[in-house]
């Protein structure tokens, strides 16, 4: 074997790193050619430079999971081109925040890597997230009918967004411990406040999670038909309590009703969806901000818009590669709780990722949940890319494992 | 740039993005399948992975290999699978806690003892230890080279030959084991000495077992394992050995 | 954990299932609907392409000019009256007109199908692009005729089309506008000038629905011939009372056919008749039947968007039924879809689908896009529809639709007066067909609010028959 061939070998996928490099170089290239910027310049070589060291240095510093890493950063990066695409301002925020992002990374990755009993880290994780909750309740801001911001200065936090990684870690830990009630009374109170501050979206997917580690950790067939029909009830009893649920539902059915009023988002990302066909508009070309909350709800539909469907499956396999990496780091768990915490961040991602482009395509009702990675928010960009330091964590964890194992296999020696 | 000249390039770019994209898929998809494969691998070749030893059920003999955690009990998704009277469907949960042993939690219901007496709540497990889940008997084994306490009285095994080359397992078997074979001792069990002695000869007026019988069991045993060892040395290259005693029933 | 690996595998299909629906419904709703989308009138993205690229012609099917774009502006056919007929096919530079040629053909008039290298070849020659030429099946003369001779200050829709292979000849709605000056008053109008009731208006069919009443007692009894009908002016069923066109209840005053076959309730156009025909047939063999011809489907024409016809599914009493065999209750149908109906009556049973677009030339000659008929549906059989044919000739030589009749050419068809409510005078609808193998064509006419289909709107239809007959419209 050559040399070049064994550095290869030590360094897995570097390739698509490259190729991810040259995506970005070309993509702010070809902005920066539009608009004649010098930060769209500097962006060109910026990002990739980011990209290269969020995965390889990272993974350098900290035994990670370079593929997971190298996907995520991809779709990060890729949430900072459209949005400086369409609007420079949010374009720049949001590269900060993805840095801020990858330092919280990298802590959560430690924080599951290093904390070796969780019993009184989780105690106190339930409760100040059942605090946090009750925030936005007593002094929040309601926009689109939800009221689930407050305001830290001028930050606007969410703190349903923190708490979803509270509820991963508390109740994949109560779960392990085997307490289901327990744990189901935490999550039953956490939806319960989601419901009083009408966000529905994020309630769904937090009953999706919890109900996936439920089933996960106990396998019990009543439980899933249980789940099942409680969730529907849930959603019956939703649809009929809330107006805007009637009214978001009434939407989905059929949009074109009122192609000019409600039904205006969901029409106006149809229609930009449409107009991209296979290849998109091309990079700069597209009118995507028509769309209202284009920078957050809808940004799917501007990637597809600009570039094409093609890009957006390519785009969608990135969060299935996501979510299959995520389940086979659970899979080679050897505790409870961390094959359940990954198992609930894959489907956290997942079921996140399907509630919001099933309802740019009008699969399903839409809701108001970001894309993770690539939406435009501090709060979302910050959990999604935590969601995968818990996962780093696990993976870290099951490589030490391994590598324990192999040095004792080296030593030898029988059962003692 | 003028925009009809901008329009162009971008039309040209998006067929380039698309094409980056579907090769980054590829290459990725690629990268997942070949890191599942090594993993494998890996883990084929150390056949201990995941686990932290073995539970040997003293009433049939029968070791199962135990990993960091998991369930003891009757039904079928359990990781140690007793089945017997008393035992229930999740009998008891277990866990590996660095530093202090095999952490055994026992469901309320059951009958759980651990080196002999009732538990009443969580307890650790040592090498050595036996658990009573039911009306079995367990034995669990801890490997070598794990952060645990060492047992204050556990008498080390006889080992029947002293000759205790890692790389033959049959030469581990012990006598402490054969103890506890089942009592109904299998047909082709080997007689002791000429083999016109009657069965009952085997066992002394207390009912035990005479440690004659029990090296002749366990020369049988070994014979078996031997022969077991040839055949799986001719079928395929040998694995990096195990440090569970191979039985001849590994799964 | 042994348990735990085989649920995380289980959840694991799970999620993988998901984005695979995700996939699978994007791929489907974008294939089925993904048109329909692009020609809606909420589209504004070509507005901002139209910046760039240089409208294509829309032409007629004789080539001539009924839109075009001069100096970057779009400019409709210079004939006021030429224009504001064709004005819901071609539609306007608003979009004001859902789903009409400009919206619906857009990826062909503005260039969206041209490849990169046509569109480097005119960067590298400097000269800005040009969509498609998009030429349609309508023929703006017989449009601005049939203009000329619908009722004024009546709304309504005209339909003319090839059962042969489905061309539409023209498909008209009333009131129209002029594209090239949209005032107030034509916005604020409540008659909705911008709605195109040929294909997007929903209307009870009233007495045509009895072709489809007719088709299915031919389907279900091999004795319709000699099935004798008993109309004694007057069938009460629960809360709803069935009665003839010349009743009045408040004078006594009842209009009885008495004994008659069903060829003479067709002729006649005798409600009690088809009352007690759809009670016999029952509610399942008359839908199935109607949803032979198409009612409760999804029209996915790939050139034109009509509106979904309904046969009523719920709320289905006796009388519900008995009023839907005369083509009354809570059915509905656009002009175009009974139009249809009679093209599969007049084309041996086969219906064709629709079509509106005749070639679509790219500005280097290539064609993109051509003519190619296709079958929608078989709802009957030959011998079927010669019966019906028959009834429907009947009709017309001596029956409602006798000012259809035309010497020397066999005109068929059937009346319509739909009752709506809070409307003064009835819908009148003539659906008809020329039984010429010569001369290929079916029509569909619905005047709102006007009186009867034998006096209105057979009358229109002779003289759009004569007028094709004398125009060349003979093959």
């Amino acid at each position: 074997m050559s040399d070049r061939k064994k550095k290869r070998a030590h360094e897995p996928g570097r390739n698509t790193l490259l190729a991810m490099m040259v995506f970005f170089f070309l993509a702010f290239f070809l902005l920066a050619l539009k608009d004649g910027k010098w930060e769209s310049f500097a962006l060109s070589v910026v990002v990739p430079a980011i990209i290269y060291v969020g995965t390889a240095g990272i993974s350098h510093l900290f035994p990670s999971d370079r593929l997971l890493l190298s996907l995520t950063n991809f779709l990060c990066a890729l949430g900072v081109l459209v949005l400086y695409r369409l609007s420079p301002s949010r374009g720049m925020s949001q590269a900060l925040n993805y840095g801020v992002g990858v330092g919280c990374m990298m802590l959560c990755a430690m924080l599951v890597r290093y904390v070796r009993s969780w019993k009184w880290l989780t105690g106190l994780i339930m409760v100040g997230s059942i605090g946090l909750l009750a925030l936005p309740l007593l002094i929040g801001k309601e926009t689109n009918g939800a009221k689930n911001w407050f305001y830290i200065g001028s930050y606007s936090v969410q703190p349903s967004e923190i708490v979803k990684l509270a509820l991963l870690i508390s109740v994949s830990y109560l779960l392990s411990q085997r307490k289901v009630i327990l744990s189901l009374l935490f999550a039953g109170a956490c939806l319960l406040m989601l419901m009083l501050q009408k966000d529905l979206g994020t309630a769904l997917l937090y009953f999706g999670v919890v109900f996936v580690l439920l089933y996960t950790a106990t396998g019990s067939v009543p439980l899933l038909i249980g789940g099942v029909a409680g969730g529907a009830a849930a959603a019956v009893a939703g649809y009929q309590m809330f107006a805007h649920v009637k009214k978001r539902v009434a939407i989905w059915l059929n949009p074109w009703a009122d192609s000019d009023g409600a039904g205006y988002q969901i029409v106006q990302s149809l229609i930009a969806i449409v107009n991209g066909g296979a290849w998109g508009v091309g990079l700069g070309l597209g009118n995507a901000q028509v769309i209202p909350e284009y920078y957050n709800d809808f940004i799917f539909s501007v990637i597809l818009h600009e570039f094409g469907l093609v890009f957006g499956l390519v785009v969608l396999c990135m969060y299935l590669f996501i979510i299959i990496r995520g389940i086979m780091i659970a899979r080679r768990c050897r505790t409870v709780f961390h094959a359940l915490l990954a198992t609930g961040c894959a489907s956290l991602i997942a079921l996140q990722t399907f509630v919001i482009i099933g309802g740019n395509i009008k699969l399903i009702p839409l809701t108001g949940v970001t894309l993770p990675f690539i939406s435009y928010g501090g709060t979302s960009m910050l959990c999604s890319l935590c969601v995968i330091g818990l996962l780093q964590g696990v993976a870290s964890r099951n490589k030490a494992g391994v590598r324990e194992d192999r040095e004792l296999a080296m030593q030898g020696g029988d059962t003692r | 740039m003028s925009s009809e000249a901008y329009e162009i390039l971008a039309l040209l770019m998006r067929y380039v993005f698309a094409l980056i994209g579907v090769l980054i898929v590829f290459r990725s998809f690629i990268w997942l399948r070949k890191d599942a494969r090594a993993y494998r691998k890996e883990i084929a070749a150390l056949p201990d992975a995941g686990l932290i030893g073995e539970i040997v059920d003293l009433d049939t003999g029968k070791a199962q290999p135990l990993p960091h955690e998991g369930v003891i009990g009757s039904a079928r998704e359990c990781d140690i699978r007793v089945k017997g009277d008393y035992v229930l469907r999740r009998h008891a949960r277990f866990e590996f806690v660095e530093g202090k042993g095999l952490k055994i939690i026992p469901a309320r219901r059951g009958l759980t003892l651990l080196g002999g007496v009732e538990m009443r709540g969580p307890g650790y497990a040592l090498h050595g230890t036996q658990l009573g889940i039911g009306s079995h008997t367990l034995r669990v084994r801890l490997f070598a080279g794990l952060n645990v306490p060492t047992p204050a009285a556990y008498p080390e095994p006889d080992t029947i030959l002293d000759a205790a080359d890692e790389d033959i397992p049959w030469t581990n078997i012990t006598v402490e084991n054969a103890y506890y074979l089942p009592e109904e001792t299998p047909a082709d069990a080997v007689p002791f000495g000429d083999g016109t002695r009657n069965y009952d000869g085997n066992y002394d007026d207390d009912g035990q077992m005479t440690w004659q019988y029990a090296y002749s069991l366990d020369e049988l045993r070994q014979e078996q394992a031997k022969q077991a060892w040839i055949d799986a040395q001719e079928d395929e290259p040998a694995p990096r050995e195990s440090r569970r005693r191979r039985r001849g029933r590994r799964e | 954990m042994k348990h735990l690996q085989k649920n995380i595998r289980r959840v694991a299909i799970f999620l993988c299932a998901l984005f695979a629906l995700l996939a699978a419904w994007g791929a489907y709703s974008l294939l089925t609907y993904g048109s329909r989308w692009f020609a809606s009138s909420a589209n504004t993205f070509m507005r901002t392409r139209k910046k760039n690229v240089i409208a294509g012609d829309i032409l007629d099917r004789n080539n001539v000019v009924l839109a075009t774009t001069i100096n970057g502006q779009r400019v409709y056919q210079d004939d006021l009256n030429t224009r504001r007929a064709v004005v819901h096919a071609v539609g306007d530079s608003g979009s004001n007109v859902n789903n009409s040629a400009e919206s619906f053909f857009a990826s062909y008039l503005y260039g969206f199908n041209s490849s990169f290298l046509e569109r480097l070849s005119f960067a590298l020659r400097g000269e800005q692009r040009r969509g498609d030429t998009v030429r349609l099946t309508i023929d703006s003369k017989l449009a601005a005729y049939i203009a000329s001779i619908f009722p004024s200050g009546k709304a309504g829709a005209v339909v003319v089309m090839n059962y042969q292979t489905g061309e539409v000849l023209t498909e008209q709605s009333f009131p129209t506008f002029d594209p090239q000056n949209i005032t107030d008053s034509v916005k604020n109008d409540p008659q909705k000038p911008f709605f195109n009731r040929a294909i997007q208006g929903l209307y009870t069919p009233g007495s045509t629905f009895k072709m489809v009443t007719a088709a299915s007692v031919i389907e279900n009894y091999t004795n319709y011939d000699t099935l004798t009908l008993n109309c004694t002016g007057l069938l009460t069923l629960g809360n709803r009372i069935i009665t003839d066109a010349g009743t009045n209840l408040q004078e006594n005053k009842l209009t009885t056919h008495g004994n008659i076959t069903l060829k003479r309730a067709f002729q006649v156009s005798c409600n009690n008749s088809f009352a007690q025909l759809a009670l016999q047939l029952g509610d399942a063999r008359l839908r199935k039947t109607a949803e032979d011809f198409g009612f409760n489907d999804n029209f996915l024409f790939r050139d034109l968007v009509v509106e979904n016809s309904s046969y009523p599914t719920t709320n289905r009493t006796d009388g519900e039924i008995a009023w839907t065999g005369a083509g009354q209750s809570a059915l509905t149908a656009s002009p175009l879809h009974m139009c249809m109906i009679a093209s599969a009556i007049a084309n041996d049973g086969v219906m064709m689908e629709p079509k509106a677009l005749l070639s679509a030339t790219a500005p280097n000659g290539t064609q993109r896009a051509g003519l190619t008929s296709k079958v929608y549906r078989k709802p009957l059989t030959a011998e079927q529809a010669a019966v019906l044919k028959d009834y429907m000739r009947a009709v017309v030589t001596g029956g409602t639709g006798a000012s259809a009749a035309i010497s020397g050419t066999k005109v068929c068809g059937k009346t319509g007066s739909a009752e709506i409510d809070g409307q003064e005078y009835t819908n009148a609808w003539f659906v008809g067909f020329l039984d010429e193998s010569a001369s290929p064509y079916a029509l569909s006419i619905v005047v709102e609010n006007a009186g009867g289909g034998g006096s209105v709107a057979a009358p229109i239809a002779r003289k759009i028959f004569v007028w094709m007959l004398k125009n060349g419209y003979i093959q």
